[in-house]
C-alpha cells in the first residue's frame, strides 16, 4: 500500500526575474517501509521536492497544481494547524547541513526531550522524565553512538558531524514517523562516515519498518539506499524504476548518460563519455524535453512536445524515443 | 628513475596552533595546543604522472598540496623541486619559482574574485610578472580557448555569471598561464555537478598531456583518484598510509585503513557497503602509536605503542602498517 503518493505535482518559484517551475508535473509514489532514492542535479528540484511534501517551502513558492496523499490524507488541504500534528511522527525530515540542524544552546538531551514529549502529547501519555532518558540512550544505541551517556550531556558543538546526524535520526526515531525525509544527509560527511550513516538508515529500514526518502545527487548513493530510484532533470521526472532496472538497464538518455559519466571504483572504463553543456537556467527553461539540447538522440519532436511519462515493464519513462 | 622525480620531500611537517594562543593564555600559563596537520611525510613525485592523494576530512592532503606550491611554509622538514629545496627560498627567486607550481582550488564560487572580469582574472598572474597590452590579451585569449571557455563571449563577463563548470576552467585557465611545470588540483572536480565533471576531468587530461604537466590531485573520491591517477597516496591524520601504483593499491589494498576507505565507498554495482568503526580522531591529541590504532580491525599491541614504519613490502608498493613490517 502506498504510504505517499504524488500525483502531477507542480511548483513555482516567483523571484524578481521571472516565475520559475522547480518542479513540474511529478507523480510518483513510496510503500510502507520503502526506500526511495531521488537522484539529480542542482536545479534538478530533489529539495524542492522534499521541501513540498514536509510543507516547508520557503514564502515565495507557490503549490501550482496537483496532490499529496500521505497515509490517505491531502496534506495540501490540511490547515498549518492540522498539518503540524503530521510534522515529527507523520513525517520527519533531516537536513543536509548537519551543523545547522540542531539548536546550539540547548543540550543533545533536551532537544531530544522535546521529541519525545510530543510524540507522548499526541499518543495522549505523560512522560516521566528518567523512563524517557532511557529511551532516548536506548535508541542512540540503537544509531551506533558511543558513549551515548556522554553525547546527551554535551551542546551541538561539542559533537562531530557523524554524530550530529545520528543524533537527528536518533531523534526521527523517537517520534516514530511513518515517512522519513532525508535531504542529502550525508554529503557534508567523510566516506567511511557516509557508508556507516548509510548502512545504519537500511538496518532501521528493515527493524523499524519506516519508509525513507532519500535525496542525493550521487547516483552510487541512491543504488545503496533507494529500493527505487527516481531521477529527476530541471524539474522533470525522467525515470523512475526499481533499483536494479534503472541500475542495469537505464532507459532515458539523461539516465544513460549519468551512469556513463561517473567514473568508478570497479571498473576501467576508459574515456569518460562527455554529456555537453551544463544544466538549463529554468528562468528560461529549454522547450519540450528539457534535456533535448544536451541529447545525443534529440529528435524534432523533442523541441515541441514535452514527452508524456508512460510505463514499460515496471519503470516510469518520459522520453520520445520509447511509446508511439 | 632519479631523472624522473620532478619533487621529493624529506620528513616534511607542518605543525599549527590549534587555538590562537595569545598573551592572555601566556598570563593564565595555559599550555598551546598543536595541530601535526602534516607530520614526517617523505614523498616523490613523478615527472608527467598524475599523482593522487586520497584522504578524509583532517588527513592534511589539502595542508600537503599547499606546502608543496609554497603556500605555506613547513614547519620543518625540505621540498625539493628539480633538486633545489624550494623551503629556503626568499624574494625574486620564491616569485620566479612560483611560476612554475601553481594550484587549482576547490571551490570555484568563492575562488574566483567576484568583481573582477574573467580575462583578468585569468591574466593576472602574467600581469604580476611585467606583461601588459597586447602581448597579455593574446596569452589571455590562447590559454582560454585551450581550457574551452570562448574568448570572446566570456572575457569581459564576471564569476557570477558562469556556470560552475566554466568557472573552475576559469581557475585553470589561470594556473596555466604561467607555464608551471608542477599543479596541485585541490578536490577539483567536487563541488560541481556528475555531468559537468567528466568534461573538467577529461580536460585535465588532455591539458596534461599538451602541456606535460605534473599533477598532484588531492581528493577524498577514490573513483576520480583511480580514473586520473598514476600513482596514489593514501593519507590519514597527517600521515602516509600507503602509496603506489594506483591500479594495485585499488585492486590489492594492503593497509586496513585503504581497504576500509575502499569498502566504504558507494560504486555502482555495489549492494553493501562495508565502513569502519569510529570516526577519525583528534589531532590535537593523536594516538601514540598507529593513528588507525582505536578504528583498526586487525590491531595489535604494539600498534598503541609504536608507530610504524613507511616501508616498501612488493614492487612501489610502500605499507606504514605493523602487519607488514617487523617489530
Amino acid at each position: 500500500m502506498a504510504l505517499l503518493e504524488i500525483e502531477h505535482l507542480s511548483i513555482m518559484y516567483r523571484t524578481p526575474f521571472g516565475n520559475v517551475s522547480a518542479l513540474d508535473d511529478i507523480s510518483l509514489s513510496v510503500d510502507k517501509g520503502e526506500s526511495l532514492a531521488i537522484v539529480g542535479e542542482s536545479g534538478s528540484g530533489k529539495s524542492t521536492l522534499a521541501l513540498a511534501i514536509a510543507r516547508l517551502l520557503p514564502p515565495n513558492a507557490r503549490y501550482v497544481g496537483g496532490s499529496i496523499i500521505f497515509d490517505g490524507v491531502d496534506i495540501l488541504r490540511l490547515s498549518e494547524t492540522e498539518f503540524r500534528r503530521i510534522r515529527g511522527t507523520g513525517i520527519f525530515m533531516v537536513f543536509q547541513e548537519p551543523a545547522t540542524s540542531l539548536n546550539p544552546v540547548y543540550k543533545v538531551k533536551d532537544q531530544l526531550l522535546e521529541a519525545l514529549r510530543i510524540r507522548y502529547e499526541r499518543e495522549g501519555s505523560v512522560l516521566d522524565e528518567t523512563k524517557a532518558v532511557n529511551e532516548i540512550i536506548g535508541v542512540l544505541k540503537d544509531v551506533r553512538m558511543p558513549d551515548p551517556e556522554l553525547i546527551i550531556e554535551r551542546y551541538p558543538h561539542q559533537l562531530s558531524g557523524g554524530q550530529i546526524q545520528r543524533v537527528m535520526i536518533a531523534m526521527g526515531l523517537l517520534m516514530r514517523p511513518k515517512l522519513y525525509i532525508a535531504d542529502e544527509p550525508t554529503s557534508a560527511l567523510d566516506v567511511t562516515v557516509q557508508a556507516q550513516i548509510l548502512k545504519l538508515l537500511k538496518d532501521l529500514k528493515n527493524e523499524y519498518g519506516i519508509s525513507i526518502l532519500f535525496i542525493t545527487h550521487d547516483i552510487a548513493v541512491a543504488s545503496i539506499i533507494g529500493d527505487k530510484i527516481a531521477v529527476l532533470y530541471a524539474g522533470h521526472l525522467m525515470e523512475l524504476g526499481d533499483m536494479k532496472s534503472i541500475i542495469d538497464n537505464p532507459r532515458h538518455p539523461y539516465t544513460k548518460a549519468l551512469l556513463s559519466s561517473i567514473p568508478r571504483i570497479s571498473k576501467y572504463e576508459g574515456k569518460l563519455p562527455i554529456i555537453g553543456g551544463s544544466v538549463p537556467n529554468l528562468l528560461n527553461p529549454p522547450s519540450g524535453c528539457r534535456f533535448h539540447p544536451r541529447c545525443p538522440y534529440a529528435m524534432d519532436v523533442c523541441k515541441k512536445e514535452v514527452p508524456r511519462l508512460i510505463r514499460i515493464d515496471n519503470t516510469y519513462v518520459r522520453c520520445h524515443l520509447y511509446g508511439q | 628513475m632519479v631523472n624522473d622525480v620532478l619533487i621529493r620531500t624529506e620528513n616534511l611537517t607542518k605543525i599549527f596552533l590549534a587555538k590562537s594562543y595569545g598573551i592572555i593564555n601566556r598570563i593564565l600559563r595555559e599550555k598551546p595546543l598543536y595541530v601535526r596537520a602534516v607530520d614526517g611525510v617523505t614523498i616523490e613525485i613523478t615527472r608527467g604522472k598524475t599523482t593522487a592523494v586520497v584522504g578524509e576530512s583532517g588527513s592534511g592532503k589539502t595542508t600537503l598540496g599547499r606546502l608543496l606550491v609554497t603556500l605555506e611554509q613547513p614547519t620543518f622538514g625540505h621540498i625539493y623541486f628539480r633538486d633545489i629545496d624550494i623551503t629556503r627560498l626568499r624574494g625574486k627567486d620564491l616569485h620566479n619559482i612560483r611560476s612554475k607550481l601553481q594550484m587549482v582550488f576547490q571551490d570555484p564560487y568563492s575562488s574566483l574574485n567576484p568583481v573582477m572580469r574573467i580575462k583578468d582574472i585569468i591574466g593576472e598572474p602574467l600581469r604580476n610578472r611585467g606583461i601588459r597590452g597586447k602581448a597579455l590579451e593574446e596569452a589571455v585569449a590562447k590559454i582560454m580557448g585551450e581550457a574551452g571557455l570562448d574568448f570572446s563571449s566570456l572575457a569581459e563577463r564576471r564569476p557570477g555569471e558562469l556556470s560552475g563548470g566554466q568557472r573552475q576552467r576559469v581557475a585553470i585557465a589561470r594556473a596555466l598561464i604561467t607555464n608551471p611545470e608542477f599543479i596541485v588540483l585541490d578536490e577539483p572536480t567536487s563541488a560541481l555537478d556528475a555531468s559537468t565533471q567528466a568534461q573538467v576531468l577529461n580536460l585535465l587530461i588532455e591539458l596534461q598531456v599538451r602541456h606535460e604537466l605534473t599533477y598532484l590531485l588531492i581528493t577524498h573520491n577514490i573513483a576520480v583518484a583511480r580514473y586520473m591517477s598514476d600513482y596514489t597516496m593514501i593519507m590519514y591524520m597527517g600521515k602516509i598510509f600507503e602509496v603506489g601504483e594506483t591500479n594495485t593499491i585499488l585492486k590489492e589494498p594492503q593497509h586496513p585503513y585503504t581497504q576500509a576507505l575502499i569498502e566504504s565507498v558507494p560504486d555502482i554495482g555495489k549492494t553493501e557497503l562495508k565502513p569502519p568503526s569510529g570516526e577519525v580522531g583528534s589531532l590535537v591529541n593523536p594516538p601514540k602509536g598507529c593513528r588507525f590504532y582505536p578504528r583498526c580491525p586487525f590491531r595489535m599491541d604494539i600498534c598503541r605503542e609504536k608507530e610504524p614504519p613507511l616501508i616498501e613490502i612488493k614492487d612501489g608498493i610502500k605499507v606504514a602498517c605493523w602487519l607488514y613490517a617487523k617489530h
